[in-house]
């Protein structure tokens, strides 16, 4: 008899388990899934750059952080904790970090020319860092090289630099070539020939020719002009504005926000205001500080002949590479690109005394051959909205705005 | 033997009925679950659609004023621009949501209530709202003015 109730028992506790057991797996906690969230994110993000766009703020809270805070400080989304943030893509990059193989004298001298750049209302810094070229630093954008260098020795180092993205510049007059200069650069010499005649700017035939971005860098981009010394008599800031063979001195008064360009006649230039000088027009894009100012060169700009020695003969005949070149019967190359990415420029400095237009020529290079901006976005989960906006203060400039909006996780 | 028999036929029973009073339960207390689920997707289904026909519909006709509106929708249309909105309609809008709630709600269509609050760099401009009713559901959206300012469009639909 007491075995058949431990059965029995047995057989209750068995079945009451089964039971639960079979209930857990019917009965699970209503779990109801939908995409609210992710839609919510992506209208909140779509809202929020159409209404930047529509205010012409896009451009500012692309590139500062503080314009965007400063906007979404006014609506509820301040208070939620969501977190977002813009990124701008496919532009000049805001700092441009360039390995040079260079002196120290030449190096001080190039962070003196392109300290500062300022450029569609946003500044733009350029670092020059010390660099051989067996060690090219991975972090650079782009690596400058002056004065000739054979690189035979150096050419698995150059390909693997340029294969990942980077730029490369030489400045340096070629009286001799080797093979791998030739292949890297496209370049030849030919028999030297006395220089005669200016230089001029090739007009690019298409969008998709070598030497656009540098064309379009030389007219648009403001090179920043530095006062060198005070006039103690009206307290203003003074300097020499150099092109060609013009050395034309300024003087900067800053509390009414001119620029006096001394010339046989005094000529006075408001910001943003055209003027020409010798039949070469610029614009005084930005009147920076006390002692500085950025111009712009406009159309059409040739330079006096600095091609010194060099007679460089293309090796694939394709002119569209060339963006400075000697206005004589052969017309030699003076600078030249290389699918946008290598570029060669006759040595302008060779006797330290390079002008501002000669100036801005390389800054164009280095502009176009470092390549532009992309962002590394961390692979955790966001929505990401892509838009295009557009900016025309000193350059037509077409970019990629990333907006990037999660809730915190 | 019989009182065995009687024991065991009594725990069955009561499993039984244990079982199907549990499924009961279950079955009923899920009910209101899913209903108010299916209550807010619709909600919030509704409320997008509100939100975009207020931000990016121009209403009917497509100058309308507080006497002759047939359709509100808040975009400007001279701009014609994406979630840019009139000010002068967000007034009229307003007065309609105020003076003739009933109105405003049958000229958007609405079988729900509705609450919504315009504002404009963070101040209020126009603000029909009535206590909340249960599980309201709130949708905001990030528009502009056409006098080139910003705000939020805010409502609740319950």
């Amino acid at each position: 008899m007491a075995l058949l109730g431990q059965t029995t028992m047995l057989e209750v506790v068995s079945a009451l388990v089964l039971l639960f057991t079979a209930f857990y797996f019917i009965f699970k906690p209503i779990v109801f899934k939908d995409n609210w969230q992710a839609a919510t994110l992506s209208i909140i993000g779509k809202d929020l750059l159409l209404s930047l766009d529509f205010l012409s703020k896009l451009y500012n809270a692309s590139f500062s952080e503080e314009t965007l805070k400063d906007f979404l400080s006014r609506t509820s989304i301040a208070n939620e904790s969501l977190i977002i943030s813009i990124y701008p893509e496919k532009t000049i990059k805001e700092s441009i970090i360039v390995a040079a193989n260079c002196t120290q004298e030449k190096i001080k001298r190039f962070s003196e020319w392109y300290g500062l750049l300022v450029f569609n209302r946003r500044f733009i810094n350029i670092f020059f860092v010390p660099s051989n070229l067996t060690n090219i630093p991975e972090y650079t954008d782009l690596l400058l090289i002056c004065d000739y260098i054979n690189l035979t020795n150096y050419k698995s180092n150059i390909l693997s630099y340029l294969s990942k993205g980077k730029g490369i510049i030489e400045i340096s007059d070629l009286n001799s070539i080797d093979d791998t200069t030739k292949e890297i650069f496209g370049i030849d010499i030919a028999a030297s020939s006395q220089p005669s005649g200016d230089i001029n700017i090739t007009i690019p035939s298409s969008v998709y020719s070598d030497n656009y971005y540098p064309y379009k860098f030389f007219y648009n981009v403001p090179l920043v002009v530095n006062a060198t010394s005070l006039n103690t008599t009206s307290g203003n800031f003074i300097g020499n504005f150099t092109f060609r063979n013009y050395v034309v001195p300024f003087e900067i008064d800053y509390s009414s926000k001119k620029v006096y360009f001394r010339l046989t006649s005094t000529i006075s230039v408001k910001e943003r205001e055209s003027f020409n000088i010798s039949s070469y027009n610029f614009t005084l894009s930005y009147i920076l500080t006390n002692s500085s100012f950025a111009i712009s060169f406009r159309k059409v700009y040739n330079f006096t002949n600095f091609r010194g020695s060099n007679n460089i003969i293309l090796t694939d005949g394709n002119q569209q590479r060339i963006f400075l070149y000697e206005s004589s019967s052969n017309n030699p190359p003076v600078a030249v690109l290389n699918t946008s990415k290598v570029a060669w420029i006759a040595d302008f400095d060779r006797y330290n005394n390079a002008t501002h237009d000669q100036k801005l020529a390389l800054l164009s290079l280095i502009l176009t051959v470092s390549g532009k901006s992309s962002y590394y976005l961390e692979p955790y989960s966001a929505y990401k909205l892509s838009y295009l906006g557009v900016e025309d203060y000193d350059m037509y400039e077409v970019y990629k705005v990333t907006l990037r909006i999660t809730y915190p996780s | 033997m019989k009182s065995q028999v009687g024991f065991e036929q009594f725990i069955a029973l009561s499993l039984f009925v244990f079982s199907v009073l549990f499924l009961i339960s279950q079955l009923l207390s899920y009910y209101p679950t899913y209903f108010n689920e299916i209550r807010r997707q619709t909600l919030l289904s509704e409320a997008y659609q509100i939100s975009e026909l207020l931000a990016n519909d121009v209403g009917e006709p497509a100058n309308w004023d507080s006497t002759n509106v047939k359709r509100i929708g808040l975009l400007n249309e001279s701009l014609n621009i994406t979630n840019v909105i009139s000010l002068l309609k967000v007034s009229y809008a307003n007065y309609t949501c105020n003076s003739d709630y009933n109105k405003f709600k049958s000229l958007l269509d609405l079988k729900n209530e509705i609450n919504f609050v315009v504002y404009l760099e963070g101040s209020i401009i126009a603000n029909c709202s009535r206590p909340l009713g249960e599980r309201a559901v709130k949708f905001s959206r990030i528009v502009s003015f056409d006098n080139k300012s910003y705000g939020e469009l805010v409502l609740w639909l319950y």
